[in-house]
């Protein structure tokens, strides 16, 4: 009688794994609104926004040339670092350096940097006003003085 | 009565099982995409921070290093242990701008916003040597970073600091020749390179000038007598007015001036580089740029930096030299480091003697043993 008992209730445990599986899957298909546009194109700005963050992080400002002209003492600096260098220089060094590496980016980029509260617009000379972005920051060191740049990426 | 009893237990199994099914089921590839992306900006962000420290731990040890060696200076006193002179005087608390950890601190946190948090330990320097112009310091920095949106918590470990020496004063040649020179680098790993060997010459010694590769339109070419030509094909130029021509082919030239040919280059060479001509050989020449620069360059066969502040001329296998023009005749230069032992150096072709070209600077002697340690032996006569 009691090994009857048993039985039953594995057979009931066999029959409700089934279908809590089949429960379960009707359960996700219905949660799930399936892949937006909107979502894809914010996931392609963060892509680029990263993207961007990690090369001006991890090139030397060696690796511009001969499109941008690097003295012998900035060539070992990072790209963020050169970046920085140049805006403080107020020449247009620093635009054509943020025109060099974004050539190639399909989407829209904006750089800012800040050492305090305020961000500070690099690229391009006024912002585009993105409706929908995505961004991504680094931390850089000028002259004992440590900056955040922060790439921002959108349309 | 039993089976009833167990499928209760067979409900609740079966709804966790549910509650673990929906879950993962339920994370699209978008939001794993979205996930990812995070992931990376976090990452990214988290490798800026361990930069930014081990740069500004960088950049304090050498101003720490200039200080210490302006303090030398100001003593008049070679140290005997400079080492752990060095680590005992130093504290991240002693510098300017972000080099001090209470400043950096401080700038990183008004840097992130409210839903992050960074703690930064800056350890002691426990040791610290040298290997060129680089300091290698044993610092241990910790740091932990948290993104409290992105629940996200990362902890890293630098033990060791890269120091890339610049602009503190050399204690050697102020005690030497009491002349201040700072630390710089030049840029190459010695004074001279050998550009290649040619299969037959017009026979000569000793020539000196700047190099022109293939030029496309030589009546732009100015100053030809200080110009050695570089081409495959020399005969198409006329070539009487150059100080000397380099021929990449076989054929021999009919020219006044001194030639090669059949030159074998095993480095490339740029027009306006500097380029010595001495028998069949041809090299790249930093001297004069290390003279005029008075900037480093790294070798066996002279001491290092803290050997230095010693006052010490022995040799080290991290060691560090620059050449020097001394207005005292009677001290004319070689070696910094042999400033005082002018017998032991020799002349360099090209440099301390130029039979064709300009620019010679007969005071100058290098010591023998760097010219082989470089493989520069056979420039010295």
């Amino acid at each position: 009688m009691g090994l009857k008992g048993f039985y039953f209730s594995f057979d009931a445990i066999i029959a409700l794994l089934v279908m809590a599986t089949a429960g379960s899957l009707v359960v996700s298909s219905l949660n799930d609104p399936g892949v937006e546009s909107d979502q894809i194109r914010f996931s392609q700005y963060g892509s680029q926004a990263t993207d961007i963050s990690n090369y001006i992080l991890r090139r030397d400002a060696k690796s511009l040339e001969p499109e941008i002209e690097v003295s012998a003492s900035h060539r070992d600096i990072m790209i963020s670092s050169f970046l920085i260098l140049k805006e403080k220089e107020n020449t247009d060094k620093a635009e054509k350096t943020a025109r060099s590496i974004l050539s190639d980016e399909k989407y829209s980029t904006e750089i800012y940097y800040r050492s305090n509260q305020t961000f500070n617009l690099l690229y391009p000379e006024s912002p585009y006003n993105f409706n929908d972005s995505s961004s991504s920051k680094t931390l850089t060191v000028v002259d004992d003085k440590v900056y955040e740049i922060l790439v921002v990426v959108g349309e | 009565m039993k089976g009833v009893a167990y499928t209760p237990f067979a409900l609740i199994a079966a709804s966790l099982l549910l509650m673990l099914f929906s879950v993962p089921l339920g994370a699209n590839p978008q939001n794993i995409d979205l996930q990812i992306n995070s992931l990376e900006s976090s990452h990214t962000y988290q490798a800026s921070i361990n930069s930014a420290l081990t740069l500004i731990s960088s950049k304090s040890l050498n101003a720490h290093l200039k200080g210490f060696n302006q303090e030398i200076i100001n003593s008049n006193n070679s140290l005997n242990n400079p080492e752990q002179k060095f680590i005992s005087s130093y504290s991240l608390k002693s510098n300017k701008g972000d080099t001090t950890a209470e400043n950096l601190q401080k700038r990183l946190k008004s840097l992130i916003n409210e839903t992050e948090e960074i703690k930064i330990n800056f350890g002691e320097v426990k040791s610290v040597s040298s290997e060129g112009l680089k300091l290698n310091a044993d610092q241990n920095i910790r740091y932990r970073y948290t993104d409290y949106i992105l629940n996200l918590k990362y902890g890293r470990k630098i033990d060791e600091v890269d120091v890339p020496v610049e602009g503190a004063i050399d204690p050697l040649n102020y005690f030497r020749a009491g002349e201040i020179i700072n630390y710089s680098i030049c840029g190459y790993n010695k004074p001279a390179y050998k550009l290649g060997k040619a299969r037959q010459s017009s026979g000569f010694e000793n020539v000196y000038g700047k190099a022109l590769v293939e030029p496309e339109n030589m009546s732009q070419v100015n100053n030809k007598g200080e110009k050695i030509l570089f081409s495959r094909e020399p005969n198409s130029y006329e070539l009487s007015d150059f100080l000397a021509v380099v021929s990449l082919s076989d054929s021999t030239l009919n020219t006044d001036t001194e030639w090669m040919a059949g030159f074998n280059l095993s480095r490339p060479v740029k027009t306006g580089q500097s380029v010595i001509l001495k028998n069949d050989e041809a090299y790249i020449s930093h001297f004069r740029e290390i003279i005029d620069r008075k900037c480093f360059v790294e070798s066996e066969e002279a001491p290092d930096i803290f050997q230095r502040m010693k006052n010490s001329t022995s040799k080290s296998s991290y060691g560090i030299l620059t050449y020097k023009y001394d207005s005292n005749a009677s001290l004319a230069n070689g070696d910094y480091n042999l400033v005082d032992q002018r017998e032991l150096g020799v002349k360099v072709s090209g440099v301390s003697s130029v039979e064709h070209g300009q620019g010679e600077r007969s005071w100058f002697r290098a010591d023998e043993d760097n010219m082989d340690y470089w493989n520069l032996s056979s420039l010295s006569n």
